[in-house]
C-alpha cells in the first residue's frame, strides 16, 4: 500500500478517525499497532507473522538484560543471530536460491516452487536496524526497556516508517509513543507542506525522469555520454523518490501527533564525501556511525593501529556494510566500498567533513568535484551489474552516435528541468518564511500534483531494501 | 494558519482559472462522462480486408500470435482460408472492439474466430489500454463505445477519480498538460544542435525501434508489464468475469453465428501454480457451458525453453512447431464437429 494510493488514503482517513477518537493514550497505540500490522500484512500477512515473531523475541531479550546484568553479552549475541540472520537470510536469499533449489531438487524434492515465493520482505532492513539499535543501546545501559509490549511493537512496526525509513531511535520515538497525546490544529499546519512536497517530488519529479532514465540504463551498450545523461537523470529521481517518502511519513507521523525525523538536508551540496553522509539518508547514517563505525574506530585505538590505518579502517568497514545492507548485488558493496575509498581520500588529505574552502571559486570545485563522485556513485548503483557498467567504461566510446546524443541531450533537459523547482523552493527558502512566493509555490505545486497524477504510480525506490 | 490560508487563496484562484480555460481550450463540457473521449473515426482496414478475402477462419491476438503461428502454413494444414488480425500490443479490449467494429460489421462472416491468449489476459479488460495503448485502441474504436469505457475504465476508478473524472476539468486535462510540458521539455534542447521536431522524434524512434536492450533488463520489463495478469485480483476468475468482455465477445458471436476457439499459448512469465490452474479451469468450464472451444497449450511439454526467443514469444523455430501443434489440435476439433 503505497502512500500515494487510494487504498492507503482510505486507510489513513479510518485510522486517523479512529485514532483521534478514542483519546486514551493506550487505546491509540492499540489502534496504530493494530493499523502499523494490517499495513504490513496486507502485501503478505505471513511479513506481519515474522514481525511479531521477532518483536516479541526482542522485547524479551531486552527485559532479559535488564534483569540480568551479568548475562548481557549472551543475551546481546542473541539478538544479534536472529536478528541479522534474518536479515542475512531474506537479503542475500537470491544469491544461493538456485543452488539450494538444484540440490533438493537432486534428493527428490521439488523445492522450486517453494523457493521462487521466498521474497525479501519489504523494510525488513529497516525495521531490523531498528530493532538491533535499541538492543545494543539497552545493553550498554544508555537506554532504559520499555515494560509495555505494545508500545515496543509499535516502536518497530509504526506504519509511517516500516517500509522504508526513517530508521527512528528509540529515544526519539519511544518517549513519544509512552506521552499522552491529543490533537491540535498545528499537527496539521506542520503535515501539509509535507504532504505537498512528497507528492510533488514522487508524482512529478520522479516518476517523469524515470521513464527515460531506466530506458538508458535498459540499453546492452550505451555510449559514455548516455551513460552519463542516465546518471544525472537517476541522481535526481533517487533524491526526489526516496525524500518523496520520507516527507509523507513525516506528514503522516504529524497528522497522528509525532515528531519524527528528516532524513535528508540537501544532500547535493555536500563539498565532501563525509559532508555528503551527513545530509544523505541521516537516519541511517547516523545509526551505522553509532552503531558499526565508532566501536570499529574505538577497537582500532585500542589496538594501536598506524594512523592511517585507523583512519582509513572505520569508514571503509562502515560504507561496506552499508552497501552490504542496500542489497546483496556486487554493485552495492562496491558502492559502498567506493564511497569507503572517497572518505578515506578525503581525511587522509587532511579535508574533514565540515571543511569549507574560503574563497568562491575554491567552493565551486569543491562542489564541482564532490557533485561528480555522487553521480559516478549513483551510476554504480544503479546499473544492472557491474559487468554491465565495466564494459561500458573501459569498451564503449564516449562520444554518442547522433541518436544516442539526442536521447542523451533530451534525459539531461528533463533531469534539468524536473531539478529546477527543487532550486527554486530551496531559494524562496532561503530568503523567505511563509511568504506569498513560498505559498505560491506549494500552490503551483499542489495543482501540478493533479496533472501529474497517475493511478498507475511506481513503487519508491526504497521499498526494494 | 495564514500560510495554509495563503497556499488556499492561491491554489483557489489556479483552480478556477483552469476551471474556466480548459474546457474551452479541451473542447469539454462539464459535468461529463467518466473515461476517455473516443475520436469519430473507426479505423476499416480489417473490415475492407474480410470483405476482400472472405477468410473462414479470422486470427485475434497480439505479438504472441504473430510470432507463434505462421499463417500460411496453418491455412495449408487445416485446408481452410486464415486471415490474421495480429496486432502487437493488443489485449482482450482491443479483441472485443474487432470482433464488434472490424469482424461482426462486415458482411461477410467468418466461420470461426480463433483468439490467441495467454493465461489471465482475456479477464483483464484494464490491460494495455492507457498510454500510447490507448491510442491503438482507440483507432478500432467508434464514437460511442459504453461497454469499452465502462469495463476498461470506468470500473476500474475509484469513487474519487470518478467524480474528478466528471467535475475536474484540471484532472480530465491531465494527459494533454503533461504531453505539452513533455513536449516543451523534450524539443528544448536538440534545436541548439542542429536538430529540429522532426530530427529528435526520428532519432528517438530510431533509438528505441532498434534498441538492443541489455536482457537481464529486457526480462525485468516484460516480467513488469506481465506482473499485472497474475496479481491475486487479476487470478480470481469468478470476481473477474462479469467485468471483462468475454461475455460480450461470445454474445456477439453467437449473434453472428460465428465459432469462437480460444488458444491458449505457452510463456515463460510465471510458473504455472495452483492459482493460475485453477482460474484455466474456471475459464475452460465457462467458454464450454457458452459453446466456445478451448485450446489448451498453456503447459505443453513439447514447447520447451529452446523454443522461446523471450519469455513470451516462440523463436522461428517455435513458430513451426506451434503453428504444426495448433493445426492437429484444430483438424481434431473440425473433424469432431
Amino acid at each position: 500500500m503505497a502512500f500515494t494510493s487510494y487504498d492507503f488514503l482510505l486507510f489513513f482517513l479510518i485510522v486517523l478517525v479512529l485514532y483521534w477518537g478514542v483519546r486514551e493514550r493506550r487505546w491509540q497505540n492499540l489502534i496504530l499497532l493494530a493499523a502499523s500490522y494490517y499495513f504490513y500484512g496486507s502485501v503478505q500477512v505471513w511479513y506481519a507473522v515474522m514481525l511479531g515473531a521477532s518483536t516479541t523475541a526482542d522485547f524479551f531479550l531486552a527485559r532479559g538484560m535488564a534483569a540480568y546484568p551479568d548475562r548481557k553479552r549472551l543475551v546481546m549475541g542473541l539478538s544479534l543471530i536472529v536478528n541479522l540472520g534474518v536479515l542475512a537470510f531474506f537479503k542475500y536469499f537470491d544469491f544461493f536460491s538456485g543452488s539450494v533449489a538444484s540440490f533438493l531438487n537432486t534428493l527428490g524434492f521439488s523445492a522450486d516452487e517453494l523457493l521462487l515465493k521466498i521474497v525479501l520482505p519489504a523494510g525488513l532492513s529497516f525495521f531490523t536496524l531498528k530493532k538491533l539499535g535499541y538492543m545494543i543501546d539497552v545493553s550498554r545501559g544508555t537506554l532504559k526497556p520499555t515494560h509495555t509490549f505494545v508500545d515496543f511493537a509499535l516502536y518497530v512496526s509504526y506504519f509511517p516508517q516500516i517500509v522504508a525509513g526513517p530508521i527512528e531511535r528509540p529515544q526519539k520515538l519511544l518517549p513519544q509513543i509512552e506521552a499522552p497525546r491529543t490533537w491540535q490544529a498545528e499537527f496539521f499546519y506542520k503535515a501539509w507542506p509535507l504532504l505537498v512536497m512528497g507528492f510533488f517530488k514522487k508524482l512529478v519529479i520522479a516518476n517523469s525522469v524515470q521513464v527515460l532514465v531506466n530506458r538508458v540504463f535498459s540499453f546492452s551498450d550505451p555510449s559514455g555520454f548516455l551513460l552519463l545523461s542516465g546518471a544525472l537523470g537517476y541522481t535526481l529521481q533517487i533524491l526526489a523518490d526516496f525524500s518523496a517518502y520520507t516527507d509523507l511519513s513525516r506528514a503522516v507521523s504529524f497528522l497522528l501527533g509525532f515528531n519524527t525525523s528528516e532524513n535528508f538536508h540537501q544532500p547535493y551540496l555536500s563539498l565532501t564525501p563525509t559532508d555528503f553522509w551527513n545530509r544523505w539518508h541521516i537516519s541511517l547514517s547516523t545509526w551505522l556511525r553509532d552503531y558499526v563505525f565508532f566501536p570499529v574506530r574505538r577497537m582500532a585505538l585500542r589496538y594501536k593501529l598506524n594512523e592511517n590505518l585507523a583512519m582509513s579502517i572505520p569508514p571503509l568497514v562502515t560504507m561496506f556494510i552499508s552497501g552490504l545492507w542496500h542489497g546483496a548485488g556486487l554493485n552495492f558493496v562496491i558502492w559502498g566500498l567506493y564511497y569507503g575509498v572517497l572518505i578515506t581520500a578525503y581525511q587522509l588529505a587532511g579535508i574533514r567533513g565540515d571543511w569549507k574552502p574560503s574563497s568562491k571559486l575554491k567552493l565551486f570545485f569543491a562542489w564541482l568535484l564532490m557533485f561528480s563522485f555522487i553521480v559516478f556513485g549513483w551510476m554504480i548503483f544503479r546499473a544492472p551489474s557491474m559487468t554491465w557498467l565495466l564494459h561500458i567504461l573501459l569498451n564503449s566510446p564516449f562520444i554518442p552516435t547522433h541518436n544516442e546524443f539526442i536521447l542523451g541531450l533530451i534525459t539531461m533537459t528533463m533531469a534539468l528541468a524536473y531539478s529546477l523547482p527543487l532550486l527554486l523552493k530551496h531559494l524562496i527558502d532561503q530568503y523567505t518564511n511563509e511568504s506569498w512566493a513560498q505559498a505560491a509555490f506549494y500552490a503551483i505545486a499542489a495543482a501540478l500534483i493533479v496533472v501529474y497524477i497517475n493511478s498507475a504510480s511506481s513503487d519508491f525506490i526504497y521499498f526494494q531494501f | 494558519m495564514r500560510f495554509f490560508l495563503k497556499f488556499s487563496l492561491i491554489l483557489t484562484i489556479i483552480m478556477i482559472a483552469a476551471s474556466a480555460i480548459l474546457p474551452r481550450r479541451y473542447e469539454m463540457t462539464y459535468p461529463r462522462d467518466p473515461g476517455p473521449a473516443l475520436d469519430r473515426q473507426v479505423r476499416t482496414n480489417y473490415l475492407e480486408a474480410i470483405e476482400e478475402k472472405h477468410p473462414q477462419i479470422i486470427l485475434l491476438g497480439d505479438s504472441t500470435l504473430n510470432l507463434g503461428v505462421d499463417v500460411d502454413s496453418l491455412a495449408q494444414q487445416t485446408g481452410k482460408s486464415v486471415y490474421s488480425m495480429g496486432i502487437p500490443g493488443s489485449a482482450s479490449a482491443l479483441w472485443y472492439l474487432l470482433l464488434k467494429n472490424s469482424i461482426a460489421d462486415a458482411s461477410y462472416k467468418p466461420e470461426t474466430v480463433l483468439v490467441v491468449f495467454r493465461d489471465t489476459i482475456l479477464t483483464a479488460p484494464g490491460y494495455r489500454v492507457h498510454g500510447s495503448y490507448f491510442d491503438l485502441v482507440d483507432e478500432y474504436a467508434g464514437r460511442n463505445e459504453p461497454v469499452f469505457i465502462q469495463k476498461s475504465f470506468v470500473n476500474l476508478m475509484n469513487p474519487l477519480e470518478i467524480a474528478a473524472e466528471k467535475y475536474f476539468p484540471l484532472y480530465v486535462s491531465r494527459a494533454d498538460l503533461r504531453n505539452s510540458i513533455d513536449t516543451h521539455v523534450r524539443y528544448f534542447a536538440p534545436p541548439l544542435f542542429g536538430c529540429d521536431e522532426d530530427c529528435t522524434d526520428y532519432a528517438l524512434g530510431e533509438i528505441f525501434a532498434g534498441a538492443d536492450l541489455e536482457p537481464k533488463a529486457l526480462v525485468d520489463a516484460v516480467g513488469a508489464a506481465e506482473a499485472y495478469l497474475y496479481t491475486p485480483d487479476q487470478l480470481n476468475f469468478d470476481a473477474q468475469i462479469e467485468r471483462s468482455f468475454l461475455p460480450d465477445m461470445i454474445r456477439i458471436a453467437d449473434e453472428n453465428n460465428i465459432q469462437l476457439i480460444f488458444v491458449r499459448i505457452k510463456v515463460e512469465t510465471h510458473e504455472p501454480d495452483a492459482e493460475l490452474n485453477a482460474y484455466i479451469a474456471s475459464l475452460t468450464s465457462y467458454l464450454n457451458e457458452n459453446h466456445a472451444l478451448v485450446l489448451d497449450y498453456g503447459n505443453d511439454p513439447r514447447l520447451s525453453h529452446e523454443f522461446f526467443r523471450d519469455s513470451i514469444h516462440l523463436s522461428d523455430e517455435g513458430k513451426v512447431l506451434f503453428t504444426q501443434i495448433l493445426a492437429n489440435g484444430l483438424n481434431e476439433l473440425f473433424a469432431g464437429k
